[in-house]
């Protein structure tokens, strides 16, 4: 699953980086290609109450168990009428809508019931993009002839989910992926939106600025201040005033608003070689003082960093360790590595030599985040035997193959070690983690 | 209390123990050097709570006895700058200190209280040997580039000293390469023993160790000492196992390369150039007469070649190091030429030079890089 990360490198919501990427049009012939998005509607509160009936027709939020504490990091529809909203506190939930039943974060199961649908997804296209816990994307320019039209293909999608899961989802078809996405945003919830090629910017035209994928709040105002107010108007805003304002973004945003382009939702594997860093980073419900716990959470970070540096096929040499306390200091450390690494062990041990360096005892911490840089592919590498340990080096590597495996086929969290699972609180109010800032957006 | 000392001998006193200053500073009172003027000589002690060194300086004449802190940093960089002339360092109620240059300048620095100075207890040596200055630097030089620098792996950030009945070993190690010397001929005799010497200390050491001097080693349970007539490093020992470095010393190695030291050092400098940024990889092989060297680099582009002449005794063999291993081990070759026993692209190497010195018995180990 590609976990959403990054946020501490992430300036712009879409990378300028990106401008000189592989964009999905930018191949040489220009065939007619068909994309396709699935997002399942709140994916969190569905499965809940598929799990319970008695839920149903009830307003259902997930997480904010513990009434002064923590976030809600799902709602159904039902408590979305009262205002209730991912990443809205307990308490304001709760004055929203004290009626509503506010549930335990069950991490282990959505991840477990993700991977299931990716797997199913596989039969639609031989190019699944898992883009976050809840959604993919789907190339499916090659299946037309299979379904007869994309509409009956994403009908016969939805069935699918509707039938073997029973969970509701959207799904968005467009040009490309981006177009997709939006699709699905504009179809929720249990929706089929079609967008066909020439009608995006027709569609996307009434909508205000800030629906769009990749202009947040702050862009949306700078936005508003130019008299921009509508997509139509930002796709039509000379490009020589939206350079000047918003620098190489502004132009994306003028064709992200005409439909255009789709250059943003690539996983780890597209990434160019020259790619800084990868990393995660956890933000806490309720704020941590105990080292142990926190030390703990720096043992599922590190899993989480270097399975993704695995996964991309790169070994990093620079660790920094990030911490948040609830005042809002927030310390950074950096040490290079004797060697560059994609072994969780060496980031763990090290990662916690920077906490001991970096964090004020006794401090009650409100984020971690740990990022592994200098990043070089692995293949041009070829391993330094050791005198001593080398056997242990390999016999580890062969591990984390057969962990890795487990992940693909099972879901992230399908095996960790004990030390990062200990703090994980079950049934309890528990920090919902990376899901959250999945759906956080 | 009262002294004066030229500029030149308190130059040379805070060179030797301006290194355990350190630079961060968990307690303030270790960046100040201490002061004690005794019996009418004046020592100047400096330390980080692990090293602690003690430099005697030479003074011209004194009046008074008694001991001041004073602030390291600002101290030096004031004497560095004064000519060298008779300097007067006078201590006044409370805690004031006038530097005076002669005829000219007055500088005026804070003192601190010597009771904040952590003065540790002298090491209660369990056993002691006596070494030559010029001996003891060797060991030490030759061995410190394989001394690892991951604080994960602590007990290889030092150096092993074996100390035997009449010999002494001292053996670094990051787990790529090793270098291992012995020395024979050292007058001791007592039980055997094995110390990890931080290589912060050791590299002090080495620094102010004159080939005359003749210092006196002493081991304690946790620290060690080392002594001449004028200063006195003690630092702690680094706990824990050392790997059994001896069995990884490969016995009979089947190939033998011998190759000229420097026209190879050259080779691989060059080549290296070329060399994977990341694994900085150069891939050997030989046939009898030549080695050819090959380096490449996939990322920026770009690929090394060269041929050398050597004399190669063995199985057709392609093995790849790390160049700057590589380079690191050539340079503490003492003769012309090196020699090389190898035995496959998957085992260390022993590399020796030529010719052995006396009553000395020096090799290294390099790991190669495993080939695809």
């Amino acid at each position: 699953m590609a976990w959403h990360h990054d946020r501490l490198q992430r300036h712009a919501p879409i990378s300028p980086a990106l401008l000189e990427g592989t964009a999905d049009h930018a191949g040489s012939v220009e065939i007619d290609r068909t994309f396709l998005h699935v997002d399942m509607d709140a994916f969190f509160a569905s499965v809940e109450i598929r799990d319970n009936p008695a839920l149903e027709g009830r307003p259902v939020a997930v997480g904010g168990s513990r009434p002064n504490r923590g976030v809600i990091t799902a709602a159904n529809y039902i408590a979305r009428r009262y205002g209730l909203r991912a990443g809205m506190t307990s308490l304001e939930a709760r004055r929203r809508c004290p009626h509503a039943v506010f549930l335990p974060v069950e991490g282990a199961k959505y991840t477990y019931v993700s991977a299931q649908i990716m797997a199913a997804l596989e039969r639609f296209s031989p190019e699944v993009r898992p883009l976050s816990i809840d959604e993919a994307s789907l190339e499916i320019t090659g299946c037309r002839k299979l379904y007869g039209s994309p509409e009956k293909l994403g009908r016969s999608l939805k069935d699918m989910i509707r039938s073997r899961f029973r969970l509701p989802c959207t799904v968005g078809i467009g040009p490309n992926r981006l177009v997709a996405k939006m699709g699905a945003n504009l179809g929720k919830p249990d929706g089929l939106k079609v967008i066909g090629a020439g009608e995006a910017a027709e569609i996307f035209a009434p909508l205000p600025v800030d629906r769009m994928i990749g202009i947040g709040g702050s862009t949306a105002r700078a936005l508003y201040s130019l008299g921009i107010n509508t997509l139509g108007q930002l796709g039509a805003a000379p490009e020589k005033l939206l350079k000047s304002c918003f620098g190489v973004y502004g132009p994306v945003m003028a064709k992200l608003a005409r439909g255009e382009w789709s250059g943003g939702m690539r996983r780890d594997e597209e990434r160019s070689p020259v790619e800084k860093s990868m990393g995660h980073q956890r933000t806490f419900g309720e704020p941590l003082s105990e080292p142990g716990a926190l030390r703990g959470k720096l043992v599922a970070l590190a899993e989480m960093v270097a399975r993704r540096v695995r996964r991309a096929g790169m070994q990093g040499r620079v660790l920094t360790l990030t911490v948040r306390y609830t005042d809002f200091r927030t310390v950074s450390h950096q040490t290079r590595l004797p060697e560059p690494t994609d072994d969780e062990e060496d980031i763990i041990l090290h990662g916690w030599m920077l906490f001991d360096e970096v964090y004020d005892i006794g401090s009650n911490v409100r984020l971690l985040g740990l990022s592994l840089g200098s990043l070089r592919p692995r293949a041009g590498a070829c391993p330094q035997i050791d005198l001593f340990d080398s056997h242990v080096r390999l016999k580890r590597r062969l591990l984390y193959r057969a962990l890795d495996d487990l992940r693909d086929r099972f879901g992230e969290r399908v095996i960790a070690r004990a030390m990062g699972m200990r703090w994980e609180p079950r049934g309890r109010d528990r920090p919902g983690g990376d899901p959250l800032e999945t759906l956080m957006r | 209390m009262k002294f004066t000392f030229t500029q030149a001998s308190m130059i040379k006193g805070l060179q030797r123990i301006m290194g355990a200053v350190p630079t961060r500073m968990p307690i303030p009172s270790l960046g100040n050097v201490f002061f004690r003027l005794k019996d009418g000589s004046l020592d100047i002690t400096a330390t980080d709570l692990e090293i602690t060194v003690t430099s005697k300086v030479d003074i011209i004449e004194s009046d008074g006895e008694g001991s001041i802190l004073i602030q390291a940093k600002r101290f030096q960089e004031l004497v560095n700058l004064l000519p060298d002339i008779p300097l007067e360092i006078e201590v006044h109620e409370p805690l004031k200190v006038t530097l005076k240059s002669e005829g000219t300048g007055v500088y005026t620095l804070p003192g601190g209280d010597p009771i904040d100075f952590p003065e540790l207890p002298p090491v209660d040596a369990q056993l002691s040997f006596t070494m030559n200055g010029e001996n003891l630097s060797r060991l030490i030089s030759k061995t410190m580039f394989a001394v690892s620098h991951d604080d994960m792996r602590p007990i290889l950030t030092g150096m092993l000293m074996q100390i035997r009945a009449n010999e002494l070993r001292v053996v670094a190690t990051d787990g790529h390469r090793l270098s291992r010397i012995v020395r024979k001929g050292i007058d001791y005799s007592g039980e055997p023993r094995d110390v990890v010497v931080p290589m912060k200390a050791l590299n002090l050491l080495l620094r102010s160790l004159e080939d005359e001097d003749n210092p006196v080693i002493g081991i304690a349970e946790t620290r060690a000492s080392f002594s001449t007539e004028d200063q006195r490093l003690t630092t702690r020992l680094i706990d824990g196992h050392y790997p059994k470095y001896e069995s990884v010393i490969p016995e009979d190695n089947p190939h033998k390369l011998v190759v000229n030291t420097d026209e190879f050092a050259a080779a691989v400098r060059r080549v290296s150039i070329f060399a994977n940024q990341m694994s900085r990889q150069v891939k050997l092989t030989f046939d009898s007469s030549h080695a050819v060297l090959e380096t490449e680099d996939p990322e920026l582009g770009g690929r090394g070649e060269e041929k050398i002449a050597v004399s190669y005794e063995g199985e057709p063999l392609e093995i790849a190091y790390n160049a700057n291993y590589l380079m690191d081990v050539l340079r503490q070759v003492d003769t012309d030429e090196v020699v090389f026993a190898l035995n496959s692209s998957n085992d260390a190497a022993v590399i020796r030079s030529m010719v052995q010195n006396e009553d000395e018995d020096f090799l290294m180990l390099l790991m190669p890089i495993r080939l695809k």
